[in-house]
């Protein structure tokens, strides 16, 4: 079996990972529900992966960093939290559904929001976003890397436009934590939305969000906390405002491995294998028949994502016969991304992406070359 | 039950500041531990940090009141952590 599906999960992880899920599960207690052993054990170590991720993200202090169960609840944590009718929201056409829903939830509620298109290479409109700013935009919500094309966004760009005009920056890092360095003070972030088991190798079920000092949310989920139980609200401060409930200490055990193992390897140094794979998989596949890359054709501004489709040929038939025959696990159809689809005129076809990470070899993207030339008959 | 001592409870509004005591304190190698918050200073669950009174005087070194507001700050080079209540119990 082949696996390049990394954009969806990292499924091969560092050893250390699935170790430190194993020592949580016969360890751990439930965080911040008590002061014996087992309950300071997991606490301690969901302290130490808030550490670790606030120096990997270069957050304020470990308080800015809540953990969530994927990238979708801090996304919907954020969006769901910051915003009132009559707002207004500008964001984008690369979005995944994890922002458009939540989005679109907030349109029914009266909030305004502007979706900025792409050229056809899916590459942003940059001017376009600047002109969208009203008196009433309070924030700009996009993806670091969109999760069809691959394509990176020029955030300081766009943090050119918050930083003029006041309003927030949102950022989706769910296909770009893990591959490509993001340093929230240094980029102007306000908020962070990230998950654990894509670049960052983590268990699925982890993720979470950074939220700037001085920044409040209104959770939408509220309940247990360990603490202040005699209030009938909801803790307000960071990060227990937004983990209401039992933390999922196991996965982030495996998460705080995870990125031990990033940060000891060096990201560079991901990025660096990343990059060889996918530009040998560019150059491998450039001479096949009637083969169509989408994204920027220069791989430096994508992450490990390539998405291609052969002629007309329906998308997820293509990655069923790349299963089925050669034992190649890739993504087709329309990864939840509508409008990035609509975009490139893929919304009938979908597309088949493939996506690498620092464990795909030389030889898993030779095979895939191989498979997809001898599919496509040439 | 135990034999009781005076202490020093340091109170938190996050599980998360408990912790980062926790770990400044064994940083700089300050005795203490983490203890279920006394119903004497709050009956809402959680943790405090307890600190036997006679060595006190190390923490609160660092520790200063908040400006025009209830509670504390602890700030060091590496942290900066919020206190809710300081009070000196038998326990």
């Amino acid at each position: 079996m082949i696996y390049l599906d990394c954009a969806a999960t990292s499924m091969k992880k560092p050893k250390a990972v699935a170790q430190a899920v194993s020592w949580a599960m016969e360890h751990a207690g439930n965080v911040g529900r008590g002061a014996y052993g087992s309950a300071l054990s997991g606490a301690r170590c969901v302290y130490e992966a808030r550490e670790t991720l606030a120096q990997f993200f270069g957050a304020e202090d470990p308080s800015r960093i809540a953990f969530t169960s994927n990238a979708t609840e801090a996304l919907n944590a954020a969006i769901r939290g910051l915003f009132s009718p009559g707002d207004h929201i500008i964001s984008t056409v690369c979005e995944h559904n994890s922002v458009l829903r939540p989005l679109y939830l907030l349109e029914k509620e009266g909030v305004e929001v502007t979706y900025i298109g792409t050229d056809t290479s899916g590459m942003l409109d940059y001017s376009a976003m600047e002109q969208a700013v009203q008196p009433q935009t309070k924030a700009i919500i996009v993806t670091h890397a969109s999760n069809l094309t691959g394509n990176l966004t020029d955030l300081a760009r766009i943090h050119s436009i918050t930083e003029k005009t006041g309003i927030l920056l949102i950022v989706d890092a769910s296909q770009s934590a893990g591959s490509v360095p993001i340093h929230v003070r240094d980029m102007g972030i306000d908020v962070l939305c990230f998950t654990g088991h894509k670049g960052l190798m983590g268990p699925q079920g982890t993720g979470g969000i950074y939220v700037r000092e001085g920044l409040a949310i209104r959770p939408f989920k509220v309940g247990g906390s360990g603490i202040l139980s005699f209030e009938r609200e909801h803790p307000g401060r960071m990060p227990e405002v937004l983990e209401a409930g039992t933390m999922n200490v196991h996965g982030i055990a495996g998460l705080l491995a995870a990125v031990k193992y990033i940060e000891e390897i060096g990201l560079s140094h991901i990025r660096e294998i990343e990059l060889e794979r996918v530009r040998q998989f560019q150059e491998g596949i450039a001479s096949i028949k009637e083969i169509r890359l989408y994204g920027n054709p220069d791989p430096r501004k994508r992450v490990g994502i390539a998405s291609v489709n052969l002629g007309s040929e329906d998308s997820a038939q293509v990655a069923d016969e790349l299963w089925e025959t050669y034992e190649i696990c890739v993504r087709g159809g329309a990864h939840c991304a509508p409008r990035m689809h609509e975009a490139l005129g893929t919304a009938g076809q979908g597309a088949v992406r493939f996506s690498f990470s620092s464990f795909t070899t030389e030889e898993e993207v030779d095979c895939a070359i191989r498979a997809l030339r001898e599919i496509q008959g040439a | 039950m135990r034999q009781k001592q005076m202490y020093y409870v340091l109170t938190f509004r996050t599980t998360t500041a408990a912790l980062s005591m926790e770990r400044f304190c064994q940083d700089r190698k300050i005795p203490g531990r983490l203890i279920p918050l006394p119903v004497q200073v709050s009956a809402g669950c959680g943790l405090a940090w307890r600190i036997p009174d006679t060595e006190y005087p190390v923490l609160e070194a660092d520790i200063r009141p908040k400006e025009g507001a209830a509670g504390f700050w602890l700030v060091s080079a590496e942290r900066k952590i919020e206190i809710d209540k300081i009070v000196k119990l038998m326990l």
